[in-house]
Parts: C-alpha cells; structure tokens; sequence
C-alpha cells in the first residue's frame, strides 16, 4: 500500500514536471517577445541588456534549466516582465486566495445540490422530482456561463438593485458569481448521480437487502450511496480544474481581482514568468487533485484495495474527459 | 472386458423400419412471429419512441437549415456595414436588428452559427477519428506498448486543456476556424481513445469473440462482425456529447477574444460583442444565446436518446 501511494506521488511530480517544461517551451517559443514594445527605441546597447537582464539572450534550454533551477533552490518562479521587480509569486500568492475561494465555494454547493437533486430524481423516477432534476440539468448543460451572468447581472442588479453589479468586498458580492459557477456542476452532477443510482437500484444486492427487511434509509445510505460515489469521486479532479478554468469568465465579467483575469492578461502581453507560473499552478491543482483522488478510491472501494495489494493497479487511475 | 461392436451397419438387431418413420413436424412452431429486424433498424426503431430525442432532432435540422440558408435569406452581407443604421431596431428590413456597425444581425447570427457548427461537427469527428486510431492500436498490442501510449494519454490529459488552447492560438498566430480546430482537437482525442481501448479490451475477452475465434473466423471479420459493430454505439454517443462541448469551448474562447475574429463570427463571439451593450440592446445577447442554448438542448437530447437506443444490452 505505501509503495503504490509513493509511486502515485513520485507520477505525480513527473507529469507535472512535463506539462511544466513543455508550457515554458511553447510559451518561449511564440512568435513575439514581450520586450519588444519596451526596448523599440532604445539604443542597441540598451536592449542587448535588458534581454540580458531577463535572461532571454540564452538557448532555450539553458533558460528551461534556469527556470528550474530558480524554482528548486529558492522556490521562486521568477521575475514578470512586464511589471519590473515583482515576483511572479506575488501575484499567486495575493490573487489565487479569491480564485480558490470562489471555486471551491462553487463547486461545493454545486456538486451538493447536484448530488441531492440526482438521488431525488432516481429515487422518485418518473415524477415530479425527476422531472424537476432533469429541467435543471438540461438548463445547466444549455446556458453558457457567460450569458447566465449577464442575465443574471441584469435582472438582480440593474433592475432590482438588491446585489453590487461587480467588485469585490464583503460577502454579497460572493452571491451572484457564486451562483453562475454552480449551475454547470449542478447540472452534471444531478445527471451522472441520477444514472449511476438508477444503475445500483436495479442490482441484486439492493433487492437482498430489501428482501432482508432493511430499512429504506439505511439501503440508501449503506448500499446505493457507497456504490454511487465511486463515478462521482472520478469526476471531482476534472471538475476542480474546470472550475478553476471557468472561473476566468466570471472573474471578468464581476470585476473580480482573481487569477482568471491576469492570465489572460498575462497571456496577450506574453509576460512568459506569469503565464507559466500560473500555469504551474494551475497543473499542480489539477494534478494534486487527481492524486487525492486515487486516495479516495483506497478509502471508498475495497477492491481497489484488493488490487493495490496484488499489484494489479496502473500508476494512474482513468479519469473520463469531461470539459 | 467385451469387445465393443463395431459393425454399425449390418448390426440391426432389435431395429424395425418402423422406428424411422417421420411422425410428423409442426411447422407453425418454430415459425418466426416477427420478422427480422437489424441492428440499426431497432436502434433507429428505438429512438421513434423517444419523443424527446427526436424533438432533439427536428430541433438540429431545423437549425441546421436556418444556419445554411439564413444568411442567402437576410437582406444583408453579413460583412456589409452601414454606420447610418447602428443598432437598427428590429424590423421588416432588419429582421434581428443591426448591430452596432450597423451590419444585419439575423445574417451575422446564422453566419456566426455556421462557425460554431462546423467546429463542433468537424471537431469531434477528428477527435473521434485520432481516438479510435490510437485506442484501437493500443489495445491490439497490448503489453508495453499499450501501457506506455496510455501514459502518454494521461500527461497529455493532465495539461489544463483551456491552457493548450489559449498557447496554441498564440502560437499558431492566427486565430480562426483552423487555429481553434487544431487547438481543441490536440488534447480532445483522450477520452475517446480511452474508450474504445477499454471496450476493445472487454470485447476482446468476451466468450462470443472466443467462440468466434475457435469456429475459425478469420481475425479481420471478428473486427468488422463483432469488435467495430460494438464499438460504434458508444463512439457515436460520445461524438454526440463533444460536438456540444466543443461549441461551447468556441464560444468561451471567442468570448474572451481569442477566437473568431471580426468581421468573422460566431455565437460565442457576438454573445462577447453584444456584452457591452446588453443593458440597452439586450436582443443583441438573446439571439446568439438562444441558438447556443437551442443547439446545446437539441444535441443532448439526441446524445441521450441514441445512448439508449445503441446499447446492444437495452436490445428486446
């Protein structure tokens, strides 16, 4: 059991490390540089040292090197270009609080509700509370966020004033980002928990229990729950990522100071530091999450357990791609 | 121990003539009551019966038909710009109104939605394509060599996908139809590739294809008559899901400017230009968000109807 953990962590920091390197290279490696507009009418001199300064005059690999090598001594990511003497860290440290925060107060009422609403639907197929779970995530899966912000923007700030169009501050201005980042996990979680109940309730094992004369909550927490959760479990690392990802929008159309928005601008001034810095950070999210995981699996299934004793398991566990 | 008779034919002791008479067969018996029905006929015969998936149908052709014709029917060039009529009200002329450089907006709509089809369609059928090449030579050599392309597909899933897109624009330097498509489709072949090497793998183990095997059917039809025919199912509901994610990709993207470019549209792109102005002319928003919302509904009813009607195990 400890070697199959360990040999998940030491996967871990290898992708990482990959996806790492391969962003630097990309992001090195696009036409343009983000010096260009600074250093236009300075002297020759002047250029070859500010290139010089930010290390960019050096063959791509010594700069990968650099950038690790910075990265595993100091634990910095570097300087950003185009804000001269800050640290891209900085930045990390001050915004991706606010980004975490919205996200995973997102995903948590989201995949709550949509868990609840999915069980409700199973357990009640055919009538009005399956027919209200699947109104919902239809409407999930329908609306872009972007637009369900503006609507929403619209009717609960312009025409009734009850909540600040945009900003950040206190908790109200939580509820309406909030509230346009629940509805997509909402919507796919009420559908993937409403199939996988439907799936269970129609096992063996559930008319055994049944037939034993268990109580009706006790099947469902004991029995359904525990076999539904495994596809959800599956789903989380995707969606805390995607969350993340989605965040961007919202984050730009609330005014919100959060990550989202200086990715992309980090991303059209070609500050190289501060788009793989978040890069990395966003990779490091997305890979921990997976690692938590296949912990989880540990936890949650017994023969996953069984086949980490006779090592059976692959390294990392398949993940469905849901964007 | 006796010797065993071996004298089959002339050894007729005890036999009579007339216990080989034919007594008689029912033929209405074993008669088929009803008559054969194929694969795809049943599956096509199954979701008739879903009304909603078929709704979901008739909703895409008739999209599909405003996003082909819609632009030949409007008035205007989707291009053509007249400051003169800047946000033109909603009228005979200007049936969705103009949008602020005063082009027809009903064009630009079905222009922009021709866009966001054709990267949805296209995409995921190269993504389906690449997915079941790589999937399929996986599982067919198995060992090491289907561990280690199944590494690969595991790091290349672990890159933060709108990340891939966002560099890839940016290192393409041209943003576009083609820039979008080679973007999304980069990392979007995993999970069908996954797919159909797990159901390759499952079928290949499966005790009809070791039937099979053992009747002496040549490997290549157990592939066409069995491994592909159970596969395809599953493929074409997975396409059904992608096309709508990939359109809503295309629509986040060209929200946040990385796409479409004017005077090119999209949905995504003309729901991001009418952003600005949504408080005053909030047709601008609805349109493009309703045929987004509209092609979303009608692919996902259809994806849920077909997932029914494919499964082989749902077969009465």
């Amino acid at each position: 059991m400890a070697k199959y953990i360990i040999k998940r962590i030491l996967y871990m920091f290898l992708v990482l490390f990959i996806v790492v390197s391969t962003t630097f290279i990309m992001i090195h490696s696009i036409p343009g540089d983000p010096l260009t507009a600074t250093v236009e009418n300075l002297p020759e001199a002047t250029r070859a040292n500010y290139y010089a300064r930010y290390g960019l005059d050096q063959p791509l690999m010594v700069q990968l090197f650099r950038f690790w090598k910075l990265f595993l001594t100091e634990g910095s990511l570097g300087e950003s270009l185009k804000f001269p003497g800050r640290l891209a860290e900085e930045f990390i440290v001050k915004y991706a609080p606010i980004s975490f925060q919205l996200g995973i107060w997102g995903l948590v009422i989201g995949v709550t509700l949509g868990m609840l609403l999915g069980i409700n639907a199973a357990l009640h197929k055919n009538k009005l509370p399956d027919y209200f779970g699947t109104f919902v995530a239809l409407l999930g899966t329908c609306i872009p966020a972007f637009v369900l912000a503006a609507l929403v923007q619209y009717f609960f700030t312009v025409k009734h004033k009850w909540f600040p169009t945009a900003g950040w501050g206190g908790a109200i201005y939580y509820v309406l980002p909030v509230l346009c980042m629940t509805l997509s996990p909402v919507a796919t979680y009420c559908r993937y928990m409403k199939s996988s109940v439907l799936d269970v309730i129609n096992q063996d094992y559930i008319l055994t229990a049944e037939s034993k004369g268990l109580p009706r909550g006790k099947i469902i927490w004991r029995h359904v729950m525990r076999n539904t959760l495994m596809p959800i479990v599956t789903m989380l690392a995707p969606s805390v990522a995607g969350l993340l990802g989605g965040s961007f929008i919202i984050e730009s159309m609330f005014a919100i100071p959060g990550l989202g928005t200086y990715f992309v601008k980090a991303i059209n001034s070609r500050d190289y530091t501060m788009v793989v810095a978040m890069n990395f950070l966003f990779t490091a999210t997305y890979v921990f999450s997976l690692l938590v995981v296949d912990l989880l699996y540990l936890v949650i299934d017994p023969r996953v357990r069984l086949e980490v004793k006779q090592n059976r398991r692959a390294v990392a566990s398949n993940v469905p791609s849901e964007n | 121990m006796s010797q065993v008779k071996t004298d089959w034919i002339n050894d007729t002791e005890g036999l009579s003539p007339e216990m080989f008479q034919i007594v008689g067969v029912d033929t209405t018996k074993d008669r088929v009551l009803r008559p054969h029905i194929s694969y795809w006929q049943d599956a096509w015969r199954r979701f008739k019966k879903n009304k909603l998936a078929v709704f979901g149908l008739i909703l895409l052709v008739i999209l599909i038909f405003m996003v082909i014709f819609g632009p030949i029917m409007a008035k205007h060039s989707f291009e053509e710009t007249n400051i003169a009529e800047s946000y033109h009200p909603i009228d005979g002329e200007y049936w969705f109104g103009a949008d602020k450089l005063g082009r027809d907006y009903f064009a630009r709509v079905w222009q922009g939605g021709r866009v966001s089809i054709i990267i949805g369609v296209t995409g995921a059928f190269i993504c389906a394509f690449v997915g079941c090449i790589y999937g399929g030579i996986a599982s067919y050599f198995g060992g090491k060599i289907d561990s280690f392309m199944m590494r690969i597909v595991e790091i290349l899933s672990s890159i933060p996908y709108l990340l891939v897109v966002i560099l890839l624009s940016l290192w393409l330097d041209a943003k576009g139809i083609k820039t979008l498509l080679i973007a999304m489709c980069l990392t979007g072949w995993t999970g069908i590739a996954r797919l159909v090497r797990s159901q390759m793998i499952t079928l290949r183990q499966s005790d009809y294809v070791l039937a099979a095997k053992l009747l002496g059917v040549r490997p290549l039809k157990i592939v066409t008559s069995h491994l592909i025919p159970n596969t395809i199912g599953l493929i074409i509901v997975n396409i059904t899901f992608r096309v709508p994610s990939l359109i809503f990709s295309e629509a986040f993207l060209s929200f946040l400017g990385l796409g479409i470019q004017s005077p090119d549209t999209s949905w995504g792109a003309l729901c991001s230009a009418a952003q600005t102005v949504f408080t005053f002319k909030p047709h601008l928003m609805f349109f493009p968000a309703l045929c987004i919302a509209l092609t979303m509904l009608a692919f996902t009813l259809m994806g849920d109807g077909l997932r029914d009607a494919l499964d082989p195990r749902q077969r009465k």
